[in-house]
């Protein structure tokens, strides 16, 4: 190599650093963690927390199996599912008759702390009329009637559930369908691996039987990870593919299209696995972002190589780099927002940028390359008033930015699985869990958090809160000075007496309101204890977790009563994005600032055209979004003002033949509309935004590089 | 049509039976007669003697017409009730299935000891049927409490 002229030692060199570079990449593959689930790039860590702790709830992923009709034939059916799936170590079945005989046992010993107390007056003669309509019922009732006869008087009564569930036959049902089996996930079924484990054998098992119907959140992480990854390499292939023609036609210089397609393969690897080194979880959406990106940066290579820095020395290429910087600093400012998906976006995207600018500004100019030929002799010149567009599209943002409403609604920028939404429906109709919203509830102590949700069961009466079965000590306490007041040790007397006048056996309610159910053991449920109960709590740093389902149009109340996290999806994005609002603006400011000091510095000789490629793209994605934006979109727009910046700064430069600029604009748009306007076609809502506003976007350029100043 | 009623007709089955209830808390016995008819999806016991009364039991409801009038009552909230019309059914039909998820069976020439398993464990001790040719003879149910449910069939 020592040998080989300057330019031949530059190609061997970077064609060596390439080859080290894909190689260290299928080294470090493996490692690289792609996700596909969008709710783990939520904002703020709080939000994570509150998500991993929700996820580790046995029951936050249940998965519910349906056997259609109630005869033989279905039963059958349904318990050889039960069988076949409860054979796995990653599966609990809870639809079991098997009593827990810890929580049997707490049952009854506690029974008179679990039940509603309703004393009645306790008279001999009170007493005396009860037991004998006790024993009328039990000879003259048309049906078997037992006796309590440790409560004969019937002071308690159940606690009535909110949900009532639903057996037929023995078995869990669901509404009028069919048989339920319900499973919950072991501690080891709790990453992807064993979701898409669990996935299989639930339809392996279920695939031949009639009349069956299925359905578990983690099916969505499953599903929607599979199909947002076939989404995203079809769309990767076919935008390949595309830029591939793109730039051929364009470049129509074999030599510079394979050293571009080297340098942004660098750009993108080396791009990924810092990425991947930075965070935990790579979002799937950085790697379509990530191959759109890249006809960004190819940008810097077409203004220099239709500006001639490739084939000859000329001068730093000022307005390319003004170009990169203001890209570069727009997304920095915008990787400051405590929105992971975001974060990660721009950092990738800034990495990107910067690698593919370093390669096209200072290793291509010595590398050297044959002039371009002249393509398009650009003679399509409509008369457009810059001036005006410019000032009509800052007034048009600022009527549409108070009336354009922020699209929260998380599961618009995910997969649209309309299958597994009407299962999920399905299912929650039937169990009667229908318009109810999941919450947790954190407490300082075991203690508090069982009073906490006896409290929230209280005050809504409809509200699910598994753990307000158990009782606090303060209600401990309470209702042993209720049963204080009452003399039971006088009831019972009187009870046996005049159970023996009636013709009861001896001594039949001698257990009777004994002492050990009016006085047990109050001593505080562990976290090990309250396991063993089959109840979900869980110990996270220094406070106690559980969770219940609210009505949804109680959420607002319930939200007031404090210590407690509504765990929809959509109120935890839209509380973290009222966390990050601030941010965001601030950004946003800065990101403006920026691109006015840009087009008063670099085009102050043609502010007004060079200021109409930021502005009305971005009047353009707000018009057609009509008044409804994701934050993905409202991103967008700021992508897309910073790279109409860079066409502003280009258009700009009076050195430069207006015909070659205008070239060099159309052949960075057309790689623009292959690498992003692509994502238009996909069925994952984040994609699909990016690639509508982009398309926008680039037809607003488009539109504005057709005409010449008036 | 014709043959839908057809099908209903021929599908339910009428024996006269004779229940006793013996009481461990009262050490009192009982005893009524009626007949108990099993259609498709209800089982239907119409007795006639101490009192005519009439007892339907529908999807996990029991509906009452007697002197005292008609009344209903849910049978999720009272476990025996639900497990006694559960049994019958599950014997008249020859269910299985149903029945091994409460018991474990145990047979002994004409005699099947259905053995409790459990949740039925806190409410049954065991059920035992008699079986004279091939048609249920009688059925007794013993109830945690003490408590005897006997049923004789006669025809």
């Amino acid at each position: 190599m020592i040998g080989l002229p300057l330019k031949s030692k530059i190609k061997s060199l970077t064609l060596i650093a390439s080859l080290i570079l894909v190689v260290l990449f299928v080294g470090l593959k493996d490692s690289i963690k792609i996700s596909t689930n969008i709710l783990s790039f939520l904002p703020g860590e709080r939000t994570q927390e509150l998500f991993d702790i929700f996820g580790k709830f046995h029951h936050s992923q249940e998965v519910l199996i349906s056997v259609k009709g109630f005869n033989q034939e279905s039963l059958q059916k349904i318990l050889e599912i039960e069988h076949r799936l409860q054979e796995s170590p990653l599966l609990k079945n809870e639809s079991t008759l098997t009593v827990n005989p810890k929580l049997l046992n707490y049952a009854k010993e506690h029974s008179f702390y679990l039940r509603d107390f309703k004393p009645e007056t306790s008279s001999a003669l009170s007493i005396s009329d009860k037991l004998k309509e006790l024993r009328e019922a039990m000879i003259k009732n048309p049906y078997y009637t037992s006796i309590d006869k440790y409560d004969p008087l019937g002071y308690f009564s159940p606690t009535k559930l909110p949900i009532e569930f639903t057996m037929q036959n023995g078995h869990l049902a669901l509404g009028d369908f069919g048989y339920l089996a319900v499973f919950s996930l072991n501690e080891s079924a709790r990453s992807q691996e064993a979701y898409e484990q669990i996935y299989d054998l639930i339809h392996q098992t279920i695939q031949n039987v009639e009349g069956v119907r299925a359905f578990s959140p983690l099916f969505y992480f499953v599903e929607n990870a599979q199909k947002i990854k076939n989404d995203v390499t079809l769309l990767v292939w076919i935008s390949t593919f595309l830029l591939l023609a793109v730039y051929a036609f364009m470049i129509k210089n074999l030599s510079l299209l394979f050293y571009t397609i080297i340098a942004l393969i660098n750009s993108a690897l080396l791009s990924l696995m810092l990425t991947a080194y930075l965070f935990n979880d790579v979002s799937i959406f950085v790697l379509a972002f990530g191959n759109s990106i890249g006809t960004l940066a190819i940008d810097y290579m077409f203004h220099h190589y239709f500006h001639h820095h490739y084939e000859e020395t000329k001068p730093f290429n000022k307005a390319v780099f003004y170009g990169f910087l203001t890209t570069f600093v727009g997304f920095a400012l915008f990787a400051c927002i405590d929105f992971p998906l975001i974060r990660q976006l721009c950092v990738f995207a800034m990495l990107s940028l910067l690698i593919s600018y370093a390669q096209f500004a200072f290793l291509f100019p010595h590398i050297r390359f044959k002039a371009p030929t002249k393509l398009i002799s650009w003679k399509l010149s409509l008369p457009i008033p810059y001036r005006f567009i410019t000032i009509g599209s800052v007034i048009l943002i600022g009527i549409l930015i108070p009336l354009t409403h922020l699209d929260t609604n998380l599961r618009n920028l995910d997969y649209q699985n309309t299958k597994l939404l009407q299962e999920e429906q399905f299912f929650k109709k039937n169990m009667q869990k229908e318009a109810y919203t999941p919450f947790l509830l954190q407490a300082p102590s075991i203690d508090v958090l069982i009073s906490q949700s006896r409290q929230i069961q209280q005050t809504f009466s409809k509200s699910i809160v598994p753990i307000s079965y158990l009782y606090d000590q303060t209600f401990a306490q309470k209702r042993t000075q209720e049963f204080a007041s009452l003399n039971f040790d006088s009831i019972r007397k009187t009870l046996q007496e005049e159970a023996t006048k009636l013709g009861f056996r001896e001594g039949f309610f001698s257990h009777a309101y004994n002492p050990s159910l009016l006085n047990p053991d109050h001593t505080a449920l562990t976290l090990q204890d309250i396991h063993d109960m089959g109840f979900d709590i869980l110990q996270y740093k220094d406070h106690y977790y559980t969770y219940g389902l609210v009505k949804t149009f109680d959420t607002a109340r319930l939200n007031a009563m404090g210590n407690v996290q509504l765990m929809d999806a959509n109120s935890l994005f839209i509380n973290a994005l009222y966390a990050i609002s601030t941010q965001f603006m601030i950004a946003g400011f800065f990101a403006l600032l920026l691109i006015a000091i840009i087009l008063v510095r670099e085009c102050r000789k043609t502010f007004f055209e060079s200021a109409s490629y930021v502005v009305f793209p971005a009047a353009m994605i707000l018009v057609l979004g009509f008044q409804n934006l994701s934050l993905i979109q409202l991103f967008i727009i700021f992508i897309t003002t910073a790279f109409g910046i860079d066409y502003g700064i280009y258009v700009s430069q009076s050195t430069h033949e207006e015909s070659e600029s205008k070239q060099a604009i159309l052949f960075s748009l057309a790689s623009t509309f292959a690498g992003f306007g692509i994502l238009i076609f996909s069925h994952v809502g984040a994609l699909f935004f990016m690639g509508y506003s982009v398309c926008i976007g680039i037809g607003a350029i488009t539109l504005l590089l057709t005409g010449r100043r008036v | 049509m014709a043959l839908l009623i057809q099908n209903w007709l021929f599908a339910e089955s009428t024996f006269h039976f004779r229940e006793t209830r013996y009481f461990y808390a009262l050490d009192q016995t009982i005893s009524l007669e009626g007949d108990i008819t099993f259609r498709e999806s209800s089982i239907l016991l119409e007795y006639s003697q101490p009192e005519q009364k009439l007892l339907t039991f529908f999807e996990n409801t029991l509906s009452i017409q007697d002197a005292q009038g008609y009344r209903m009552i849910d049978t999720n909230t009272t476990p025996m009730l639900r497990y006694f019309f559960l049994i019958l059914q599950a014997i008249h039909e020859e269910n299985q299935t149903l029945l091994q998820t409460f018991f474990y069976i145990q047979k002994q020439g004409e005699t099947q000891r259905l053995v409790t398993k459990d949740i039925a464990k806190e409410a049954l001790e065991e059920v035992i049927v008699a079986m004279h040719q091939h048609q249920v003879h009688s059925l007794q149910v013993k109830i945690k409490n003490g408590d005897r449910i006997t049923i004789e069939i006669k025809n």
